[in-house]
C-alpha cells in the first residue's frame, strides 16, 4: 500500500504524541515519587532479601504508627515485604545493614533494628541523596550508615577536616567510627554524585 | 460370676473417677492458660508516650522505671521541618547502653527507632529521648510499647 503525504503526516503526529505522552508520564511519576525511589538495590539480584525479619519488621511497625496527634504517616506506608540487605558483615561489629522502601518513595534502612525513613532523591533538605543515622552500643561501637540514591557515585564521612571513604554498596553505605570518636566528632557527610557534584549533609546544625 | 461383675465394676469406677480427675486438671489448666495469655497480651501492648521540648543537647525520659521496652523511638513531632533526634536506652543508672540518633532529611520530622532492649542484649532498660542538635531546641515525642514490671 502506497501511502500518501497526508497519512506520513498522521502517522509522524501518532508517533510524536506517544513519545511525548511517554515523556511527561514518565517525569510525573518520578516527581510524585509515589512507590518509587531512586534505589536500584530494591530490584537488583545483587542485593538478596533480608535476611532478619525482626529487624525489618521492627522498624516498619514502628514507622507505620503515625505519631498521636497526626492523621497521617508521613513516610508513607513501609513495605517490609520488599527488604533487602545492602551490606552484609560490615565493621568489627560484622553488622547487616537492612532496608526497604515505603509507597511514598522514602527508604526506611536499619542496622539491629536501629533505624528510619528517610528521602534520597535529591529533592530533600541539603539535596545530598542519602539518609542516614548513627547506632552506638557498649560492645559493637558507633557506626554511621545509611541509603545513597542512585546518583551517588562515594560517601565520606569528615572528621577533624579528614574525609573518611565510607563503604558504598548496592545503595547501602557503612562507616565504623573509630574508637574514642563519637558523633559530635563527625562535621559532615559528603556524597559525591555520578555527575561529579559534591553535597555536603552537615551535622547536628 | 460375682467377682467378675464385681471387677468390671470396680473397673468402671475407677476409670470414671480418672475421666473426672483429667478432666478437672485439663480445665485448671486451660485457666492458668488463658490467665497468663491475656495478661501477657495486655502487657506486651502497653503504650507509653511523653511530649516534651528539649534544648540543644538535652533530653528527657522515664529514669524512675525500668522498662522492657518493645518499638521505642524519639520523634521530631514538628512534620515540616527537618531535625536530628537520637534514642537511647540506658541501665537503673543512667548510663548508656544504645543510642540511635538521625537527621532523616525528610523534611517531614525524624523517628529514631530502636527495636527491643532484648534485641540489643539487654533486658530492662530505661527509655530516653534526645536533641542532639548543636543550636536548635524542638520538641519532641518519645513513643514506647512497653511491658511494664
Amino acid at each position: 500500500m502506497r501511502l500518501t503525504r497526508r497519512g506520513l503526516l498522521i502517522i509522524g503526529l501518532l508517533v510524536c504524541c506517544a513519545t511525548a505522552g511517554t515523556l511527561v508520564g514518565a517525569t510525573l511519576a518520578g516527581a510524585s515519587g509515589v512507590g518509587t525511589s531512586p534505589v536500584a538495590a530494591f530490584t537488583s539480584s545483587s542485593a538478596p532479601p533480608a535476611t532478619d525479619q525482626t529487624f525489618i519488621q521492627g522498624l516498619a511497625a514502628d514507622e507505620g504508627t503515625p505519631n498521636p496527634g497526626t492523621s497521617a504517616n508521613p513516610v508513607g506506608t513501609p513495605l517490609p515485604a520488599q527488604a533487602r540487605d545492602l551490606i552484609a558483615n560490615a565493621g568489627p561489629a560484622h553488622d547487616t545493614l537492612g532496608a526497604f522502601p515505603t509507597s511514598s518513595g522514602e527508604v526506611c534502612f536499619e542496622v539491629l533494628g536501629a533505624g528510619d525513613c528517610g528521602n534520597v532523591n535529591g529533592g530533600e533538605p541539603y539535596g545530598a541523596g542519602i539518609s542516614f543515622g548513627i547506632l552506638g552500643t557498649r560492645t559493637g561501637g558507633t557506626r554511621l550508615y545509611g541509603v545513597a540514591s542512585d546518583y551517588v557515585a562515594k560517601v565520606d564521612v569528615e572528621i577533624a577536616g579528614t574525609d573518611y571513604p565510607a563503604t558504598l554498596s548496592n545503595n547501602g553505605f557503612y562507616f565504623a567510627l573509630p574508637d574514642g570518636i563519637t558523633s559530635d566528632h563527625i562535621q559532615s557527610v559528603v556524597a559525591t554524585w555520578k555527575d561529579g557534584s559534591v553535597h555536603t549533609y552537615p551535622m547536628h546544625s | 460370676m460375682p467377682s467378675a461383675r464385681r471387677a468390671k465394676g470396680a473397673g468402671r469406677g475407677r476409670r470414671s473417677r480418672t475421666m473426672g480427675r483429667t478432666l478437672v486438671i485439663a480445665a485448671a489448666c486451660a485457666a492458668v492458660f488463658a490467665a497468663f495469655a491475656v495478661t501477657a497480651h495486655a502487657a506486651y501492648t502497653y503504650y507509653y508516650a511523653l511530649q516534651a521540648y528539649a534544648s540543644p543537647g538535652s533530653g528527657f525520659g522515664d529514669n524512675s522505671v525500668v522498662y522492657r521496652n518493645f518499638n521505642d523511638s524519639c520523634a521530631y513531632v514538628d512534620i515540616y521541618h527537618t531535625h536530628w533526634t537520637k534514642s537511647i536506652y540506658a541501665d537503673a543508672n543512667g548510663n548508656w547502653l544504645v543510642w540511635y540518633e538521625d537527621n532523616n532529611n525528610c523534611g517531614l520530622g525524624s523517628k529514631a527507632h530502636l527495636n527491643p532492649s532484648s534485641d540489643y542484649g539487654y533486658t530492662y532498660v530505661q527509655a530516653k529521648c534526645t536533641n542532639p542538635s548543636a543550636h536548635n531546641s524542638a520538641t519532641f515525642q518519645m513513643n514506647c510499647w512497653t511491658t511494664r514490671p
